[in-house]
């Protein structure tokens, strides 16, 4: 295993598949890295690298994408560094690294332009975590403000040094009129 | 505002319910005065406060630097700012408000950034019938928009 594992362990193969649900799994709790929009946002993603062939047939998507998109893309986010690498017969893959270390690839082997826009278009809004489990969907940095409720929280003190049992504390409250209570008010009336 | 509308509550309750004890209305107007005075000093003190907010279908109870991850690819970009505007409901260390369902959006205020939009860990769903020869394999994912909530604040009250 590298030091450093990629963002996605996931193989989309038959037997990984099984190892996922049946096997040791990931879970984690929701985070994001570096403290990110506690006080601003700023881009996880650092670097982009697009590998590809000038000729062959697997890598038209990335061209096509290249030509006409990469610009427009690279103008909208300046913080991102964005390399175009062109290797003779190489399978097209587009490898982005992220902030925390982690780095992500994405195998573009006979995509078309617009499904290498969405990947790319995840790419740059993921946060570089890699997609676990989520223990929750939501995390907290304080776990409770007014403290944690019990079943004695709100009751009233008064029952600390009485004797019990006590008539007056056993008897059972409630806003509704009781029968027996309803015929005495009609008396008294 | 507060004050017209808990007016209305208390006068209804009087006429309407029966109580095992007769019901009093002790001194409502300065009693409500007096709780909602300490109820604004406390805001100005700036503790923390949290909010519960009506977001994405459910009801999330959120404060100042929250995590919270949303079903599906919603139509907004990482690094926008939003403001969550269905607030439920109040709270700080000594006193909590309701709304009626909701609470007015100048008085409270809930701000949210964009973090990151990615997809939900597959879960996979498996078709597997013996002497068959059928094997399917469903692997479920959705994408998720996580928001992180950058301030709850009260004024106005």
């Amino acid at each position: 295993m590298p030091a450093l594992p990629r963002v996605d362990r996931l193989k989309p193969i038959y037997t990984a598949a099984k190892a996922l649900n049946f096997g040791w799994r990931f879970s984690d709790f929701l985070k994001i890295p570096n403290y990110n929009g506690i006080s601003r946002y700023t881009n996880q993603l650092h670097r982009v690298t697009f590998r590809f062939c000038k000729q062959s047939e697997d890598s038209v998507g990335v061209r096509n994408f290249i030509e006409e998109r990469l610009v427009e893309i690279g103008k909208q986010n300046p913080s991102v560094v964005i390399y175009a690498q062109p290797v003779r017969n190489t399978t097209p893959t587009i490898r982005a690294e992220y902030g925390n270390g982690r780095q992500l690839q994405i195998n573009a082997k006979n995509l078309s332009m617009d499904d290498i826009t969405k990947d790319v278009h995840l790419l740059f809004s993921r946060s570089g975590n890699p997609v676990t489990k989520l223990e929750s969907r939501q995390s907290a940095l304080v776990p409770s403000i007014q403290g944690q409720w019990t079943p004695i929280t709100w009751l009233s003190t008064a029952m600390n040094t009485e004797n019990l049992p006590n008539k007056n504390l056993s008897t059972f409250k409630s806003c509704k009129t009781s029968a027996t209570e309803y015929l005495q008010q009609k008396n008294a009336e | 505002m507060l004050r017209s509308m808990t007016r209305g509550i208390f006068s209804k309750i009087a006429k309407n319910r029966r109580f095992s004890t007769e019901p009093q209305i002790i001194e409502t107007e300065k009693v409500q005065q007096e709780v909602l005075e300490a109820i604004s000093k406390e805001v100005s003190s700036s503790s923390r406060l949290f909010a519960i907010v009506y977001v994405n279908g459910r009801q999330w109870k959120v404060s100042d630097g929250d995590l919270i991850s949303l079903e599906g690819n919603l139509p907004l970009n990482v690094g926008d700012e939003i403001k969550l505007e269905k607030v439920l409901m109040v709270g700080g260390t000594n006193f909590s408000i309701f709304g009626r369902p909701f609470l007015d959006s100048n008085s409270v205020e809930v701000d949210a950034v964009v973090v990151e939009k990615n997809t939900t860990n597959p879960e996979l769903k498996y078709v597997h019938l013996n002497h068959n020869q059928t094997k399917i394999v469903n692997w479920k994912s959705d994408e998720a928009t996580v928001l992180r909530i950058k301030s709850v604040i009260a004024k106005n009250i």
